[in-house]
């Protein structure tokens, strides 16, 4: 009997979040600037479907909490309330709110009863026109809550005719739960049409045989209309037209005698999700039911089924996109392991072979660009949790914000996204605590009142950047180069360019903060942040001039799957390098080596000493070239460290396909992955961070080598 | 007087009591056969018929088209009936499916 609803409830979830960041977003927006209807709307909508999901879903705490939202909603919507900067604080509240719900339902686990019931009572408080104890009074009355008559001519509305289809209700689609959420949009006509409906010995129970002419009075838009639907779409027959403006005359409809208002917003009792809504019945007229008795019981024909939303986007879990850029990526490598075999083919039809494989990789790369495209998310899932963080800083730190976004559609690889969440929230507080000024520090230095962050991200040669600028303070270099001193991280007699001195704040443990808040300054964070970026083939800049403000340029890979790499032989061995990581590669000279007793051997750059590391000895592999003149040191730099790798040979530069070691073996240090080449061969990639602190932990210790004395 | 040895069933869904038949709680689609069939057992016991939907708390389009289906069927055989009661939920879903002057006892 029915059907199993617990599938669709991921979906449920994945949507129910995705709409709450909408109305996250629709809220900040409400608090910053003019009221705005349309807003308005989309936090109603937001609302409105959580609830209706919820429902159907049985999670009654959450359509219950909702219910309650969705009624004060309803009261901004139409005008009866004046929205406050403290109804936007409790609906921000509510947002999370109904987040940790639908994230406890998710999870099996608890929900919060007690957050949930307190602001549930605040949210009624308001309802009833209380103003919250603990708040401060309003910056206007509130108007009152009920307003006595809905003289609102004007509003136009749609004729909606809805004819159930044989499989709707049995998939859980109870139209006397959509009328509700209809009538919940505004005043409801109905008529029904029972004329298919045959004997009761006749009747199958589960499948609908009314069907309705439905006229609904509402400012909403046609797009709330559907959102009722859009459970039963390809289930029903749903034709929705709009309502030629009849203001005093509604077509068909026996509504005109003016409707009792409800007083029903006043009521605080918690609804229960199975009770009709008061709203939704008032307006509810008196039907016409237009039931010719018992036609013929037909057999029930087959609804044409029309779909009530022309879905243009599909869901597809994560792990099948990765398994198909898992089969393009060895279809790559078969390629061109094709591509080498033919190599050596002769005559006509090597020819004709080489032409084909060509064709063919144009193809493959074009196949694998359109896959990796498939996992690109734009920022703005990123960039969204911002103006709420921005919000709730400046009112805990006192300072006036505004935050410019540009951008925001920019691309890039989901599990970088994922990844580049925390940072950059560590950046944009840094940005607000140390960087942003106090207003009135701002006002005597000249600048304006509110300080600006903004967040730009932008493609450039095959790479992602991502910038926080503040126009605060600025870094002040010579407070931290005393603070660096002071802590010893730096030697009291040594000279840093200001370049060296600024990327002194990503060192472990430094903070210039004055006082530690809650916020940031503890002195964690920044370093934290450069090594989650270094992880995710990254790097981290910042510029900054004092009194004007701070940049900090963060570069990303547009992907984790695939990687621009330099080929190192070292003996038999062949190596992948992230290009990323490479500074440059010179050839020894012997006089530019020097060594530290008990030390690494160094080689003087310009002038830094950077330290050398065999790649043959770390990895344990034979050389062919052991004197160090005969090999090549490549410079590589991670977490601003840098140390020169001795290899044999510099080999072609190619995109690899990065294959996991953890998945397919396990993870080895200095190892972040393997990658198939051309020729069949398995070249295993170099985690530049890695193959640093493995150096530096093995420390090579090494008389004076003879090949350089 | 009838023999309510014999009158008497319960399915669940709703129960035949001495030719009044008494609605559960909960009437969804879930209980929709067995109401249909309680229905349909009691318009084998004489008319008038009395329902007592009293208890209704929760109701669906299901059971509320097998209620009209009834009260269209009494209407077909001159047979009437009559409420012995309505819940407060049940008389709103009625009319929000527009269906309250259909399953009024001819």
């Amino acid at each position: 009997m029915g059907l199993d609803l617990t599938q669709f409830h991921e979906t449920f979830f994945q949507e129910s979040f995705e709409a709450l960041d909408n109305m996250e977003a629709a809220l900040l927006q409400l608090s910053s600037g003019e009221p705005n209807s349309e807003l308005v709307n989309t936090i109603f909508r937001v609302a409105h479907s959580i609830k209706g999901g919820s429902a159907t879903f049985g999670f009654t705490e959450i359509a219950a909490f909702t219910h309650t939202a969705e009624t004060l909603l309803d009261q901004l919507r139409s005008g009866k309330r004046q929205i406050d900067d403290k109804i936007v604080d409790v609906f921000l509240r509510s947002v999370d709110v109904m987040r940790g719900m639908l994230s406890a339902t998710q999870n099996h686990t608890d929900i919060d009863t007690q957050q949930v019931a307190d602001l549930h009572a605040e949210l009624e408080q308001i309802m009833n026109g209380a103003v919250t104890a603990a708040s401060p009074p309003p910056v206007e009355p509130v108007k009152s809550q009920v307003s006595p008559v809905i003289d609102v001519p004007h509003i136009s509305g749609w004729r909606i005719n809805f004819a159930p289809g044989p499989q709707m209700m049995k998939h859980g689609n109870d139209p006397v739960r959509m009328l509700k959420e209809l009538a919940s949009l505004g005043q409801l006509a109905c008529r029904v049409n029972a004329n298919k409906l045959p004997p009761l010995a006749d009747l199958d129970p589960e499948v609908c045989q009314l069907s309705w002419q439905l006229e609904l009075r509402t400012d909403a838009d046609r797009q709330a209309i559907e959102q009722v639907f859009e459970w039963a779409e390809g289930e029903c027959e749903l034709n929705i037209e709009p309502l030629t403006p009849t203001p005093s005359a509604p077509v068909a409809s026996p509504v005109s005698a003016p409707q009792p208002v409800t007083t029903a917003v006043t009521e605080p009792a918690p609804v229960a999700v199975s009770q009709v809504t008061p709203d939704a019945v008032i307006p509810v007229t008196p039907p016409v039911a237009v039931a010719s008795v018992h036609a013929p019981s037909a057999p029930t024909k087959d609804a044409s089924r029309s779909p009530v939303v022309e879905s243009s986007s599909i869901r597809v879990s994560i792990e099948k996109v990765d398994e198909l850029l898992n089969s393009v990526g060895e279809l790559v490598i078969t390629q061109s392991v094709l591509s080498q075999l033919t190599m050596r083919l002769e005559g006509e039809l090597g020819e004709q072979l080489k032409n084909n494989l060509a064709q063919l990789e144009r193809h493959t790369r074009a196949l694998q660009d359109s896959v990796m495209r498939v996992r690109m998310l734009p920022i703005a899932t990123v960039f969204n949790r911002f103006p709420r963080m921005i919000h709730e800083l400046g009112h805990r730190l006192g300072k006036k914000l505004e935050l410019k976004m540009h951008g925001d559609h920019t691309e890039l690889d989901k599990t970088v996204l994922e990844k580049i969440g925390d940072p950059l929230v560590h950046l944009v507080r840094n940005s607000v605590d140390h960087g942003i000024e106090m207003p009135e520090k701002r006002l005597a230095s000249g600048k304006v009142e509110h300080g600006t962050i903004e967040l730009n991200a932008y493609h450039k040669g095959g790479n992602v950047f991502i910038e926080v600028t503040d126009d605060g303070g600025g870094l002040d270099c010579d407070r931290i180069l005393s603070k660096a001193r002071e802590r010893g991280l730096v030697g009291a007699d040594e000279i840093l360019s200001e370049e060296e001195i600024m990327n002194l704040i990503f060192m472990p443990g430094f903070s210039t903060a004055e006082v530690v808040s809650d916020v940031s300054g503890r002195g964690v964070g920044m370093d934290v942040v450069r090594r989650n970026i270094n992880e995710i083939g990254g790097n981290v800049q910042i510029s900054s001039v004092l009194g004007q403000g701070s940049t900090v340029r963060i570069r990303l890979p547009l992907t984790l799957a695939i990687l621009d790499g330099q080929l190192v032989r070292v003996g038999p061995e062949i190596y992948v390098v992230p290009i990323v990581s490479i500074v440059e590669s010179i050839q020894i000279k012997s006089e530019l080596v020097s060594s530290v007793a008990n030390g690494p051997q160094l080689f003087r750059l310009r002038d830094e000493y950077v330290p050398i590391v065999r790649l043959h000895e770390l990895f344990e592999v034979m050389s062919e070239r052991t004197p160090l003149t005969d090999g090549l040191l490549m410079i590589v730099e991670a977490d601003g460290k840098r140390i020169g790798l001795f290899v044999d040979e510099l080999q072609s530069q190619q995109q690899v396909v990065i294959k996991s070691l953890e998945t397919n073996f396990h993870g080895v240090s200095g190892l972040s992955g393997a990658t198939m080449l051309g020729d069949g061969q398995v070249a295993l990639i170099l985690d530049i961070p890695g193959v640093i602190t493995k150096s530096i932990r093995q420390k090579p210790m090494r008389d004076i080598p003879k090949e350089v004395a | 007087m009838t023999d309510p040895e014999i009158n008497s069933s319960n399915s669940g869904a709703a129960a035949i009591i001495d030719s009044r038949l008494v609605l559960s709680s909960t009437l969804t689609i879930n209980e929709s056969s067995a109401l249909k069939q309680q229905m349909l057992k009691l318009m084998t016991t004489p008319a008038p018929y009395e329902i007592d939907a009293t208890a209704v708390e929760r109701i669906d389009a299901s059971a509320v088209q097998i209620l009209v289906a009834f009260s269209l069927d009494c209407l077909e055989q001159g047979a009437s009936f009559k409420w012995s009661g309505r819940s407060e939920v049940l008389d709103q879903t009625l009319e929000l499916l527009g269906v309250s002057s259909l399953v009024e006892s001819p």
